[in-house]
Order: C-alpha cells, then sequence, then structure tokens
C-alpha cells in the first residue's frame, strides 16, 4: 500500500467534498467522494490496509463534514463498514461495474444510518436532511463511483484486474 | 486487533468533549482555508450562472413578460431608493450618525459549514476581537452568534439551529420574544397569543442587547403563522432567516459596543 499517494488522495478528496463537489450537485444532492474511497479501498487492497484506510477515511469525513462540533460518528461507521465489505470482498468479488455501484449505495446508506444513530448518542442530528443523506446522496455516489475508481486506481498504482487478494489473516 | 484499537479511537473521538474535537475541525479549516474559500467561490459562482442559464434558456414570451416585471420592479424600487434617500438626509440633520453607522464591524471568511446547516466556521478569533456570543451579519441581516472562539477561528451558531435562542422583537411592535432554533433548521417564536396579529411576511428583528447589539437588525421574515395544534390559545410561528446563509461567503461580525458618537 502506497500510503503517502494515499494521504494525499485522501486530502484532495476531503477538500473537494467540503468545496467544489457542489458544482456538480444536483437538487442540492451532492455525491460523496470519500464513501467511493471507502468502497474503491475495501475492495482493492490489502484487509489489514483496508482497515486502517476505512477508519483513516471516516477520520476525514469527520473534519470535512462536521455534525454539530462532534467527530466519531463516520469514523466508527467508516470503519465498521469499510472493515466488513473488505472481509466480504475476500469471499465474493466485487468487479463488474453495476456491482460496484450496487456496493456504493449500499455502504453509503449504511454508513449514513449508523452515523446518524452514533450522533443521537451526543446530540439530536437534523432530520431534514437524513433521508438525503440515506438515499439522493449514496444513490448519486453509486452512478459516480465506478467511473471515478479507474482514475483513483491510476493514481495509487493499483491493477485492479491483475490484483491478487491475499486471505484476512491474524488482526 | 488492529480494527479494536482503531475502533476504541472511534470511540474516545465520540465521546470526547465538542470543545476538544472540534479543534481538530477548526485546524483542519484553518490550514486549508485557502482551496477552501476558493472552492466554495467557485462553487457559488457556479451555481449563479446555472441558475441563470436556466432563466435564458426558458425562453420566448415567458422570459419577455418576466424581463418587464423586473423592469417595472426595479424602476419601483428606484423611487423608493430616491425618497429613501431624501428622507436619510432629513433625518441626517437631526442626528448625525446612525446607530448602525455608530457599531464596529470586523469581516470574516466563511471557511466551512457543517453538514447539517447550522454552524459556520469563520476565519476570525480571539486575537481580531471576537468573543461568544457576538452578533454576526450576513446581507445586512442578523444570522446567528458567535459560540465558540479560538486564536484564529471561530463558529456561529445560526439562528435557525437547534438550541439557538435570541431575543427578537415582531413586526414593528414593542413585542419581545425569544426565537429558538429547533430540529431541522427551522426557527420559532413561541407564546404568542392568537388575539397578536401577526401574518406571513412580517419582519422579525434581533432585539437591541446592551454591549452586543445597540440597534434592532432584522433577522428574519414569518413564513407560516397558524394556531399551535397543541395551543389553540396560541400561534405556532416558524421563522425564515432574512438572506441566503448557504450562498454567504462572508459575514460581519459586530465586535464591540457602539462608538461614541460625534459631538
Amino acid at each position: 500500500m502506497r500510503w503517502l499517494r494515499f494521504a494525499v488522495l485522501a486530502l484532495v478528496a476531503t477538500i473537494l467534498q467540503t468545496s467544489l463537489v457542489g458544482i456538480i450537485s444536483f437538487r442540492d444532492i451532492r455525491p460523496d467522494l470519500l464513501v467511493i474511497l471507502l468502497v474503491f479501498f475495501a475492495v482493492s487492497i490489502d484487509p489489514r490496509d483496508a482497515i486502517v484506510a476505512s477508519f483513516a477515511i471516516g477520520f476525514a469525513a469527520d473534519l470535512s463534514n462536521p455534525v454539530r462540533d462532534l467527530m466519531g460518528p463516520q469514523i466508527i461507521s467508516f470503519g465498521v463498514f469499510g472493515t466488513l465489505l473488505s472481509d466480504v470482498h475476500s469471499v465474493i468479488s466485487i468487479q463488474r461495474i453495476t456491482h460496484q455501484a450496487v456496493t456504493i449505495f449500499v455502504i453509503g446508506a449504511l454508513t449514513a444510518l449508523l452515523s446518524h444513530l452514533l450522533t443521537f448518542f451526543r446530540a439530536e442530528p437534523a432530520a431534514a436532511h437524513f433521508a438525503a443523506q440515506l438515499l439522493w446522496q449514496p444513490l448519486y455516489s453509486a452512478i459516480l463511483g465506478p467511473i471515478l475508481f479507474f482514475p483513483i486506481a491510476w493514481w495509487m498504482r493499483i491493477d485492479r484486474k491483475g490484483r491478487k487478494r491475499r486471505r484476512p489473516g491474524r488482526r | 486487533m488492529l480494527f479494536t484499537w482503531c475502533l476504541l479511537g472511534g470511540l474516545i473521538c465520540l465521546f470526547a468533549p465538542p470543545s476538544l474535537t472540534s479543534k481538530l475541525q477548526l485546524a483542519y479549516t484553518y490550514a486549508f482555508s485557502w482551496p477552501l474559500q476558493a472552492g466554495r467561490s467557485v462553487s457559488l459562482t457556479a451555481g449563479t450562472l446555472s441558475a441563470l442559464r436556466d432563466t435564458n434558456s426558458a425562453g420566448g414570451e415567458a422570459a419577455t413578460t418576466e424581463q418587464q416585471r423586473l423592469k417595472n420592479q426595479i424602476a419601483n424600487l428606484e423611487a423608493q431608493l430616491q425618497e429613501g434617500r431624501q428622507e436619510i438626509e432629513r433625518l441626517g440633520q437631526i442626528r448625525a450618525e446612525s446607530q448602525l453607522s455608530r457599531m464596529t464591524f470586523l469581516l470574516a471568511d466563511v471557511s466551512l459549514t457543517s453538514r447539517t446547516q447550522d454552524i459556520l466556521f469563520i476565519n476570525r478569533g480571539k486575537k481580531d476581537g471576537v468573543a461568544a456570543g457576538q452578533y454576526v451579519l450576513g446581507d445586512m441581516s442578523i444570522i446567528g452568534v458567535i459560540a465558540s472562539v479560538w486564536p484564529k477561528q471561530a463558529t456561529v451558531k445560526l439562528i435557525n439551529g437547534e438550541g439557538s435562542k435570541m431575543p427578537v422583537t415582531i413586526g414593528e411592535s414593542d413585542l419581545a420574544r425569544v426565537m429558538e432554533g429547533k430540529i431541522g433548521n427551522v426557527a420559532k417564536i413561541p407564546n404568542i397569543s392568537t388575539s397578536y396579529p401577526v401574518s406571513i411576511g412580517t419582519k422579525v428583528y434581533a432585539r437591541k442587547v446592551p454591549g452586543l447589539l445597540d440597534a434592532p437588525i432584522i433577522a428574519g421574515r414569518v413564513t407560516q403563522c397558524r394556531t399551535d395544534p397543541e395551543n389553540p390559545s396560541q400561534l405556532d410561528i416558524t421563522v425564515e432567516p432574512a438572506c441566503d446563509i448557504t450562498g454567504l461567503t462572508s459575514v460581519a461580525v459586530i465586535v464591540s459596543v457602539p462608538k461614541p458618537s460625534k459631538p
């Protein structure tokens, strides 16, 4: 795993998510670049690295999309579902574009749901944006995600077709 | 094991005091303030251009009618402006300065909006004279108060954000109440009797607060006014901010009590 390239990519995605992604928003619905990154790394790298990458992307998500000054809901939800997806991918291959899109949609919805529930521990989240985060944002990310996988794979120097995954070992 | 440690780190962040964790968010907005502000400006410009393109493409007759209506509106506004100028001249003879012009404002750029759109991060802090509780203006209307302050950063709790409370007066009257932010970024004014004449469009002003706000300034407009279903003797009043907060790139913090007027 090329961690320096990962750090640059995560940082650029975080800044874009906070600022420029509004350009491609449709009716105030924006794709979640960090969920796309999460799915990419969960299905593309070693499971042990995928755990670290998932929690790191969750940390970036909490930095860029703060919910009432809180940190943690997205670290946990991204970390849990990124790790879970990495484990599932050891058994079921997610290579087709349609499968990738469905995976992004499901993971996007699940991470939004879990972070919403976790936010309840500390503060009441705004219900107004919940439907958008649970349904429309993951849907938009699912449409955009598989296209973005190609430049991300090129930047990370990951040959997605020729890659051989290692079975998950000891954690 | 690695997963457990990472999860533990996440839980520590979740249950740590927000005053500590928000420092990380402020550090992020401070470190990347330039790309964030540039991106936000580009994004807002693109949104404006897109809206203009939509208006142009609506085409034909509808566009011509709309243009005419806008021209009429501009003409009406010009007439009103002229009348206003004359009135200001007359008032100027009575009083040297308006209350608003005597206050000290500090301009600040908006570096980030929270996902729940109830908090703004601005690039001014303690070192610039910003303190908790100070009022914040956006497009010449009150949009919120300073919630937390760090040396070079601060957060603004918006008037419609959940938990926000602001003393206000309704319309031109002296009826003083506290406007409260509710879940879903909605501002409500409770405890108003149905006998009180409030209608949609009534202006809501932030009330004078000694040391913080020396003159009432518009904060919002009533967008919904109906009988409270839970208490039929009272009104359920919903208020919308007087400006589009999501489109703001800069705000002004009222940093001090009014300057003494010239003799």
